[in-house]
Formats: structure tokens, sequence, C-alpha cells
């Protein structure tokens, strides 16, 4: 809620003034008297029209429990007195309120009244008209000129309608909304799968963006964004652009790959799912399938929502509960409890272990109750990093990664489920592949990036010291 | 613990004597807006963009005397332009200095995205620091005092009579250097300047701006800056203003009140500061010279660094040693039946304290373990369980210690989602030390990140328990798993309704226990004479109106009158603490098919935790009952279909 508004500025003889002022009384512009009035412009003055360094920036001061919001404004011309004019609309606010959404309107004002400056001359010839009255004069204000009543306006129709129009001159219009800066979305990235929660006008009615035209017949809550780039043939930075644009204006959502190796865990919020009778009545008419004639019951949605654990994959959940899962698409069961918050997906981290093992190989002699605990396989690994160190350490040739990842990624190359790997970039393949090893990638990211399954994935990692991890 | 959310950019400390504003010193040397990714140990390593001086001079860190060699050749190629946050220090200095109406009030005001604030506190108008009736009192005593005063302003901060008081605001006029007398441990050896502290460096460095000058302080303000370009936290600026700048200003007041301590060591910091710019100094090196000078400087320097590390700030002022920090309000879930998890080795926080034999606080540092309750640690060491949630509190509060539900081997563990693995590199190597014939950090965290089992399963022998939780502790305490627990409603199992229909038909002794305890005759509609308000086709269930208790064997003679209506799905209790008519008449038959008796008799005490949202692992804890006996019942309700379960982390 804006408590005040005023425009002040240096004067020449009087020093910093304030000229105009919206409620009449909200400054105390004498010095000597005290009067009822949010603050004292004399504190603050020195705030209002600063030093000309700090001109031309926004800059606000809190003082007596408010914010003073300004943007001092400092014009250099030969036409004024001392070649400068200095001034500032300021806004005033409780200091307790939110001052980011006035931010932008404080600099817009200034901008405005830059302009109306500039190219009309207008706050230098009101001042000379006849019969103005300064805020603090006696019979202020005057019904004289028109920043008084642009002032008035402003003050109005922003606290209570949250924007403005303002018309000073033909050419001169102060238009000014509230409203807060969408907070930051995360980054889209490569393997993020968008989802449009809103639709799109229709393109005959509405002309947008030609990357969103294009992507638009591709964006279906199932295509990755990399793979949206490559169907549609448009640049990947476009589309992470046209999709970020998507997500501020709350058209879009994000969702992860869907595939039956992906691991799905419930959050706290199932809860609130259980108990929301409504919430179960949508989720049953976006899960059922078209062809199904019986719909599922909330019960028995929550039955099975509930036996999503961490550690079972989709795929060992559908077939633990085909039967019920009949008139059922997972996708869109999965799907509706990300969309919703009450599922999330568990992705699987690699995490190459000859960085950290070596440090820590000391931990890992034989005899450790850990091999017999826990069943690895440390031997072949032990094996394994000796070889691989001696080969280091003697100059030989890098040892490969598997010796049979060559063959495996030519058999799969016939395939033709993915894009080909041919064996000569094998190798290649295999050094980017080390690079996402560090645990901070997820399997989707190193999958979508190397154009690989996840199986594949792993059966290029077999033999290597590398630790799985969901989380 | 680097937190790299901490908005706080720089610490400036700003003093005003009659000839105007004096930026005395700010800290870091060169201010940057980003976030270093890593600020530890006093050492920025940034790759951002400095808004400070000398840009290329970037390792401003405090410590060590290789630090001061390093800047020392580096301060010869960059010399200072006398720009701080992109403003003439000139500038700065005058915005940064609000009128008396600022006096013990908050100051803000935010410029080129950054906000300032800060307490400042003025001197009253005669420029004195203490209250006149001492002065006029004790005047002709301390003008005889005068000199001997200022030598020994530090023995004078525990004084508190007002001849003290009175003398302390005389100090202003020192003409003695008083470091001499000053007990900060941290003072280098290098500083070799007793004399050049005396007043007659002013008129060497007349044509400097920071010439020095005897004048009076009149105010003086410690100010945090801010980067408020970050999306709108409005209570963010006033955290730092609690927190940190109006504790601080009210510790300073106090100083000064006592024995003119801004003053001197503002003092102190401009004569540093004119001699060095005379030597052409860099920012960076006035900065380490300062914090090795000056109590004070050094005070603000750890605050920066600490309040950047998200961790508490310990530091001298006049002697008086004092904390600060940035309190976080997360833990709040504090109770008798948490645990304490250490976030230091025990020997380490044993040393912090100041006498670690005898103090209670010791004790129970030495005897807390993450495994127990509060309660059953107050229990074991005989002390009031209120003692040791203030204990508790005072060790979160500062950062010492985190609440956490007792660590288990019955429980599950998972990997944390939001585990960082940065620094895994680091930690694998502080646990490989800690834990050297135990599995490796990776290996743990493959096996808690794979399919979830109870932490018990993979402690190999009961010798192996303590250093396996160990382990669990050591992980959480990194954040690197966390437990996985199961939240559960109470429902009437779906083949009851089935059962009961076609049992009623049956012979009595002819039914499945527990379908004939439920539809036994215990067991009447519990609106006896109102069957009308029941809608028979959702609760028809059998309740008796007693609620609770043994029923009346008369009642079995009712047998076959009850009601035959059932549910014909499972039913759930979804919300147990505000049950409906139906839910309590579910409520009813639920406990009617319980097996075991004395969990029938519990049953309603424990159904208010069936709501979803509290994790069943903690129950045993909040009852006072055994786990292993509270695991076996809800296993029993599991597999009779009474209790439905979900987990999450």
């Amino acid at each position: 809620m804006l408590k005040a508004v005023f425009y002040a500025r240096f004067h020449p003889e009087r020093g910093p003034s304030v000229i105009h002022q919206y409620p009449e009384t909200a400054i105390n512009v004498s010095t000597t008297e005290k009067k009822s009035s949010l603050l004292d412009f004399s504190n603050i003055s020195s705030y209002v029209i600063p030093v000309y360094e700090l001109c031309n920036k926004p800059l606000a001061i809190c003082t007596n429990g408010y914010r003073v919001l300004g943007f001092p404004v400092s014009l250099e011309d030969e036409k004024y007195e001392r070649n400068r004019f200095t001034y500032n609309v300021c806004f005033i606010l409780d200091e307790s309120a939110d001052p980011k959404p006035w931010e932008r309107i404080v600099s817009k004002t200034a901008a405005f009244f830059t302009d109306l400056e500039a190219t009309e001359g207008l706050l230098q010839t009101e001042e000379r008209l006849g019969g103005l009255k300064w805020a603090g004069d006696e019979c202020y204000p005057a019904d004289v000129g028109v920043l008084y009543s642009l002032l008035e306006t402003v003050f109005f129709e922003l606290n209570t309608y949250g924007e403005t129009c303002v018309m000073v001159t033909d050419l001169h219009v102060l238009n000014l909304r509230l409203a807060s800066p969408a907070p930051p979305h995360r980054d889209v990235r490569h393997w993020d799968v968008p989802l449009l929660i809103r639709a799109l006008p229709n393109g005959d009615d509405w002309t947008y963006d030609l990357a969103l035209r294009q992507i638009n017949p591709h964006i279906n809550g199932v295509n990755h964004v990399q793979k949206v780039s490559e169907l549609a043939d448009v640049d990947i930075d476009l589309i992470i652009k046209t999709i970020r644009g998507l997500l501020s204006h709350g058209r879009i959502m994000l969702l992860d790959i869907f595939h039956f190796h992906a691991i799905y865990a419930l959050t706290a919020d199932f809860a609130s799912f259980v108990k929301d009778d409504a919430l179960q009545e949508e989720c049953l008419h976006y899960v059922a399938k078209s062809s199904s004639e019986q719909f599922p019951s909330g019960y028995e949605l929550i039955t099975l929502y509930r036996s999503l654990n961490p550690g079972v994959p989709v795929k060992d959940f559908y077939l633990a509960h085909e039967s019920r899962l009949v008139n059922i698409d997972v996708r869109r069961f999965i799907t509706f409890g990300v969309i919703k918050g009450f599922v999330r997906r568990i992705h699987k981290y690699a995490l190459s272990v000859e960085s950290q093992a070596i440090s820590v190989g000391g931990s890992r002699t034989s005899g450790s109750p850990s091999k017999a605990v826990h069943g690895l396989d440390v031997d072949a690994d032990d094996r394994n990093r000796a070889w691989r160190k001696a080969a280091f350490s003697s100059g030989w040739a890098t040892p490969p990664l598997d010796p049979s990842a060559g063959e495996r990624d030519s058999g799969n190359a016939h395939d033709g489920n993915t894009p080909a790997v041919e064996g000569g970039t094998a190798t290649q393949n295999s050094a980017e592949l080390l690079k996402y090893l560090d645990g901070q990638h997820c399997m989707d990211e190193i999958c979508v990036a190397l154009h690989m399954s996840e199986k594949q994935v792993m059966e290029r990692l077999r033999g290597t010291e590398v630790l799985y991890f969901n989380r | 613990m680097s937190n790299s959310s901490v908005p706080l950019v720089a610490i400036l400390l700003i003093v005003h004597s009659r000839p105007g504003p004096k930026l005395v010193f700010q800290y870091p040397a060169n201010p940057e807006v980003q976030t270093p990714l890593h600020a530890e140990d006093g050492q920025r390593h940034g790759h951002t963009t400095g808004l400070g001086v000398d840009s290329v001079q970037r390792n401003s860190a405090v410590e060590g005397s290789t630090v001061e060699k390093a800047t020392r050749s580096q301060s010869i190629s960059n010399p200072t332009d006398g720009k701080i946050f992109g403003l003439s220090v000139d500038t700065l200095e005058r915005v940064l200095s609000p009128g008396r109406w600022s006096d013990r009030k908050k100051f803000e005001v935010s410029l080129s995205g950054l906000t300032f604030v800060s307490h400042p506190v003025y001197a009253d108008r005669e420029g004195r620091w203490t209250k006149s009736r001492h002065d006029r009192k004790a005047s002709p005593e301390a003008s005889n005092d005068r000199s001997s005063t200022a030598a020994n302003f530090a023995d004078q901060s525990t004084a508190r009579d007002g001849e003290h008081e009175a003398t302390a605001d005389l100090d202003i006029t020192i003409t003695e250097p008083p470091e001499n007398n000053i007990d900060f441990s941290h003072v280098a050896e290098s500083f070799e300047s007793g004399n050049a502290l005396s007043l007659g460096v002013s008129e060497n460095s007349g044509s400097t701006t920071s010439a020095v000058t005897a004048e009076p302080l009149t105010a003086f303000h410690v100010l945090f800056a801010l980067d408020s370009s970050a999306p709108s936290q409005p209570d963010r600026v006033n955290v730092f203003y609690e927190q940190l700048a109006k504790k601080l200003s009210q510790a300073l007041t106090y100083c000064q009140k006592q024995s003119s301590y801004v003053g001197i060591e503002s003092r102190r910091l401009m004569q540093m500061q004119s001699r060095l710019k005379q030597e052409n100094a860099s920012n960076g090196m006035l900065c380490s010279r300062s914090i090795e000078g000056s109590e004070l400087a050094w005070a603000l320097s750890v605050i920066y660094d600490r309040v950047r590390n998200a961790s508490v700030a310990t530091f001298r002022l006049n002697g008086m040693e004092m904390s600060l920090q940035i309190q976080h309000v997360e833990d709040h879930n504090l109770s008798q039946c948490s645990a304490i998890l250490l976030l230091d080795d025990r020997d380490t926080l044993l040393r912090e304290l100041s006498s670690p034999e005898q103090s209670p606080l010791a004790y129970f540092i030495r005897h807390s373990t993450p495994t127990k309750s509060l309660q059953k640690q107050a229990a074991k060491l005989g002390t009031p369980v209120r003692h040791l949630l203030q204990f508790a509190q005072h060790l979160i509060k500062w950062k010492n210690a985190r609440a956490i539900a007792p660590l288990q081997p019955r429980n599950t563990y998972v990997v944390h989602p939001g585990t960082s693995l940065d620094s895994l590199e680091g930690l694998a190597t502080d646990y490989a030390s800690r834990f050297a014939v135990l599995p490796s950090l990776p290996q743990m965290l493959k096996i808690l990140g794979g399919r979830p089992v109870k932490y018990g399963q993979l402690i190999p022998s009961r010798d192996h328990r303590a250093p396996y939780m160990d382990i669990l502790a050591y992980l959480i305490r990194h954040n690197l798993v966390e437990r996985l627990s199961t939240f559960g409603w109470l429902q009437t199992p779906a083949q009851l309704s089935r059962r009961c229909t076609s049992d009623a038909e049956l012979n009595e002794n002819q039914r499945p226990p527990s379908v004939s305890t439920l539809l036994s005759p215990l067991l009447r509609p519990q609106a006896d004479d109102d069957t009308a308000s029941v809608s028979s086709e959702r609760t028809a269930v059998p309740v008796f109106p007693g609620g609770n208790g043994r029923l009346p064997a008369a009642a079995k003679t009712k047998a076959g009158t009850g009601p035959k209506f059932l549910p014909e799905a499972a039913r759930m209790v979804r919300d147990p603490s505000n049950p409906t008519d139906d839910d309590l008449s579910y409520l009813q038959c639920i406990r009617a098919m319980i097996r075991d008796d004395t969990l029938r008799e519990r049953l309603p005490s424990l159904s208010a935790y069936f709501d979803g949202q509290t994790a069943l692992e903690d129950i045993a804890a909040r009852e006072g009952l055994k786990r292993s006996m509270l695991d076996s019942w809800l296993e029993m309700l599991v597999d009779d279909g009474i209790l439905v379960t979900f987990r999450h982390v």
C-alpha cells in the first residue's frame, strides 16, 4: 500500500524542496514546526536530492517506520541555473512492506518525468506558471499545472487497482503496473520434459514466437527438451529460452523422463492427497484409460500410490499390480502425482570411485566386514584396479574401460532404437561418459547427453569402479 | 558449512567527529557482490566481479604471514583509486551518515543493488558518551586521573562505578598510545608501531584525505552491506539488523561508554591508514594490517567470515568475549523425544568450554548420544529432562548440535535427496581416518542409495553395532543420509464386510477368531436408540456405546441381533484426531479385530498417530514403549490389513 508520493527538486535558492506531494500533508516540509505527518523532509532531504554521483540510479532510505523509494535524476544542461536540474519522484511505503514490486514503478516514473522535461521542458515550465503553490505553502495545492493531479491519480489508482494510466499530453502517457517480479525458475535442462498445463492460444488468433509455433506440436509431456529440439529441428537454446518464457507465465511445467526403470517415491504431500476427495476424483479422470469401462475407486488409487516405494522401479511396480492397473494409464498415473507434488522421482546417480577410492584405499583391506556383509564383488574390483594402476604407472596405453563395450555398441547401432553410436566413437564417448561420473549428474542427463539408454550406459560402465546410488 | 545464500557483501565502520564522517574500516578489502564458491578459512577464492578498488588483488585473506607477504607483493602494482562499490569514499561516507534522527534506531539505505543496514549511536549533544550526572560528580578526580586512565582503560572495562565511567568519556583527548595494555592475543608480532600511534601522525599526513585528528567521536555505526539484487526476502534485512547490527552496536556502545573503545580503535585505524596510504599500500594490505593492529577490525573481519560461512562468530571487544550469528528458526522440533547430534567432535566442543571439567554442559556433551532420546538420557544421567532440553537448546542455538530423531538400527536410512557431493572427496578422507577398517564412505552411500533396508541389517555383528551407529551419526551430521519414515492410517479391511455378512448366518463357534471378536455381541450400534442417524450403507459397523473398555459378557447373548451391514470396501480413518461418527465406528470395529490384548487396550491412545503425518518410527519414543514390541504390533496390524502405510523421507 502506497502511503504517499512526492516530487522534490533541488532549488538554486531554496535548496532541496518538495514541490508536490499527495496526500498534501504526508511530508513535513517545514523545518521549524512539528506537524503530524509521515516524516520530516529535513531528515531525508540529502537522500532525496543526493550528490551527483548517486543520481540517475535508485536510492531508497528508511526513516520513521517508512521506506522512501526514489530515483534521483540530475539533468545537465546550460539552460538550467547552475547548469543542472536535479529532481526526484519518491514513493513512500511502510517499512515492513516489500519494496521489490515498487522498484520498477519508481524507475519508470523517473524515466517518464525525465522524458517530460527533455522533450517539453514541462517540469521547469510548470514552476513558472502563475499561482503555483509549493507543498507547505498556504493554500497548497493550487489548481495549476499537471504534476499535482498526476501524482494524485498515480496514488489513487495504484492503491485501488494496482495499475494506472495517466495521459499528460498526447505523447506522454504514464502506464504503471504493480507486479511482483516472478520468482526465479530453476534452469531448464536438456532432459526436462515440458508439459503444457494451460493451453496456448490458437495460432490463428494469436501470432506467437516462431520457435514456439515450431515446437508446440512436440510438447506432449513425454518428449524431453533435447528430443523436442531434434523433432522440431529447432536450436536447443532457443527452445530453452521459449520454455523459460512459458514457465514464467505459468503455462508449462517441467517433468522428468518417464520410463520403466525410473523409481518414484511418495512425498509428505501424499497425506493431503488421501484426505482430498476432489483431488482423487480429478486423478481418476486423469489416469483412467479412455477405453476403460470401469473407473478405479479412490481407495484403489491410494493403494496403488502407496505401493510406490523408493527402490522399486516402475517396471516392478507394474508387474506387481498388473491386474489392478488394467484400467489405468501408468504414465499418467505417475505424472499426476509428480504434477501435484505428492510423487517425486528418485534419480540414479553414478559416482566413479577411482578418485574417491584411492584416497580411502586403506579402508578396503581384505577381511573388512563390509565384503562379507554386502556381498560386493570386491575381488574383481581389486584385480581390475591393480591392473589399471599398473597400466597407468608403466606407461602402457590407457586400458579400455570395458573390452567388450565396443562390440556391444556396434550391436546396438543396428537396433535403430537409439541414435547410432559407431564403434569408432566409442572411446570418445567413453571419455565423455567419464565426465558425468562425479555423482552430480543423474542417469537421465547422461542418457540424453550421450544418446544412450540407461542399460547401455550401465553396460558401458560394467567392470569399472562406479557406484550407483538413488536419491 | 559454506552457505552461498548469505547476502552479506561487506562490513563497514563509519565514525563521526566534528570534521565529518569517516570510513575507518571496511572488510573485505575488495567486496564482491556475487558470492564466491567457497568462502572458508578466511580465504576468498571467488571468480566474480570485484566492485572494489583493485580487482586484481583478490586474496584479501587475513591470517598468517604468508598472506601478508602476498598482499605486500601485489600492493605495489595496484595503487588505489579510492572507489568502493563504484562510489568515491567521500560520497559513500556521506550517504552512509544519517543525521541524529537515526540515533539508536534502524538505519537502512539501498543504492545500486546494495542495502546498508546499521544501528547508529550518537553521543549526547555535548559530545559526551556517559551521563552528565556522573560527569559533574567525578570530574575533579577524573582530571587527576586522566593520563593513567588512558593507559589502563582495559582494566576499566570491569569497573562499574561512576567515577571510572566519568573518566572514560574524557579519554577522547588521550595523548598516550594505549595498546600496550590491551590484551588481545591476535596482535601480530610484526606490528611495529608503538610510537606511530601518537597523534603526531596527523601532521605528516595533512595532505592525505585521512588526516587523523584528535576530534572527539560524536557517533559511530557498523554497517552491514547486503546484496539486495536477489529476489525479495523482506525479512532478511531485519534479520541482519536484529541479530548482528543492533547487538554489535549495543556492545560497542557499552565499550565506548566504559573506555572510549570505539574512539581509540578508530583513531588507531585511521593512523594506520594514513601511514600506509603514504607508503602507497593497496587496499588489501591496508585491510590486513588493520586487522592485525586493531581488535575491532579483527572482530569485524571475523564476523564477516563467519556469517558468510553460516557459522558463529566469536571475538573480543575490549577484551570481553562476544558471539554473534544469524540464527535459523528451523530447529523447533526439539522435544524430549529427540536426540542430540553433536555437529563437531566431542573433544573440540569440550575444549571450547571455559571450564570443561565441572560444568554441567560439559557433562551433558560428554554423555550425549544420538541414539537415545533426551528423556532416556535424563533417566540415565539422573538429571531432570528440562535441564537437558536447556543444554540441547543452547547447543542448537550456537550451531553445535542438531535435534534429530534418535538413531535406531531398526530404522531405514537412505541417501538424502538434497545431498551435495561437492565435498565428498574431503569427507571420504576424513571418514577413512575415523572408520579405518569399516566400509568406505562411497560404499556406504552405495548401499544406502540402493534398495532401502533397515540399517540394522548392514551391521554384521553385535560388536559392530557401536561403530556402525557412529558411521550413521557421521552420515547424518553431514547431511548425506536421512531416515526413510513410515506413515499410515488405520482401516477396516475390505474382506471384513464380505466375511461379516456371510458369517452372520454361521454359528458363532464356526467363525474365525478375529471376525468373531468383531461380530461378537460385545458390539452394538453406537446410537443404540437412533439407528436412523447412522447411514445404513456406510456406517453400520457394530459399535459398543461405551467406546472403550471390556464389554460385558451379558451382551454376548445379542450375537445375532447386531446390524449386519458392513462397509463394502475398506474404510480408512483418514483424520483420527478429528474423527467423524463414521470414523468412530470404524475405529471401534478395528479395535475389536485386534488380536493382541495389550495393543487393543492401548489403541485409543495410539490411533491419533495413524494420521499419515506422524512417523510410526517415533511412536515408541513418544509413548515410552519398547521399540521391538511396537514394531511387532505394527507388523501384526499390517498383516491383518488394519494398517496401511506409505514411506517417504
